[in-house]
């Protein structure tokens, strides 16, 4: 165990470093909801535009063009949730970083002053 | 009809107020610890303009130490606190990966990819068929 005497100084976390992380990962899961939400009212509509189609309203051609539109909408959108999640992972590891760093420096006090204890149990 | 995940916005928010409790938590007792810090300096500099007694001085050292053996445990339990959090965050978010939808004449369909099943032999399993194995050969 070895014993340093430096000036004492205990760790502090940036505070609003942390604020803006999570700020950023809360807006990360509301962009989540609102694909889902997207996705799903696509779904619905593409539901509604097959019942039509399925009573004769709507011609065939027109069918398959909205089969192609929704086909691409869903593909977008769940490219796009990919991303989020995957951008709200590295979000969460920046933050285990910035948490993980403040394990606290150790000091020991003695009549001669304050030192700071490197290695040794904890 | 088909069905969309959806994210439980309420227990992601939760998680992150959490976490921003837990990181002012930490910064709260960085700054308890540092005002100690201070005020055994002080009266250190007290000791050593003769305004306070050795004995003082001694029991000041057993109060500071105790006191950063605590902080340093609170710290160290809210960054185990805070790893946790990150963790249920996480595979709150990774849950959400997106279901895959196809859209035909007929309706929109769920496509669920086919997962091959792998037998998982244990190791003593493995041993068996290893000697049956020896066995066949002689």
């Amino acid at each position: 165990m070895k014993v340093k005497e430096v000036e004492a100084n205990a760790k502090k976390l940036d505070e609003s470093k942390l604020a803006s992380v999570i700020k950023e990962l809360h807006s990360l899961g509301e962009l989540i909801r609102a694909r889902q939400e997207e996705k799903q009212s696509i779904i619905e509509e593409f539901n509604s535009e097959d019942r039509r189609f399925l009573v004769g309203k709507l011609s065939s051609r027109t069918i398959k063009a909205s089969i192609q539109k929704t086909k691409e909408e869903l593909k977008r959108l769940d490219d796009e949730i990919r991303q989020t999640i995957k951008d709200s992972q590295k979000k969460l590891k920046e933050l285990d970083k910035i948490i993980s760093s403040q394990n606290p420096k150790r000091f020991s006090v003695n009549l001669s002053g304050i030192k700071e204890v490197k290695g040794g149990k904890k | 009809m088909a069905q969309t995940k959806k994210m439980n916005e309420q227990a992601f928010a939760k998680l992150v107020k959490e976490f921003h409790a837990v990181g002012e938590l930490i910064r709260a007792r960085q700054e308890e610890k540092q005002s100690i810090i201070e005020e055994f300096d002080s009266e250190r500099e007290r000791y050593s303009a003769g305004k306070i007694s050795k004995k003082a001085l001694e029991s000041s050292v057993a109060k500071t130490n105790k006191e950063f053996l605590r902080l340093d445990k609170e710290i160290r339990r809210q960054i185990a606190r805070a790893n946790a959090l990150g963790n249920m965050a996480k595979s709150l978010a990774s849950q959400q990966a997106p279901k895959v939808f196809r859209a035909k004449t007929s309706g929109i369909f769920l496509i669920v990819k086919k997962v091959k099943k792998t037998k998982k032999i244990g190791k003593a399993r493995k041993k068996v068929a290893q000697k049956k194995k020896v066995k066949k050969k002689k």
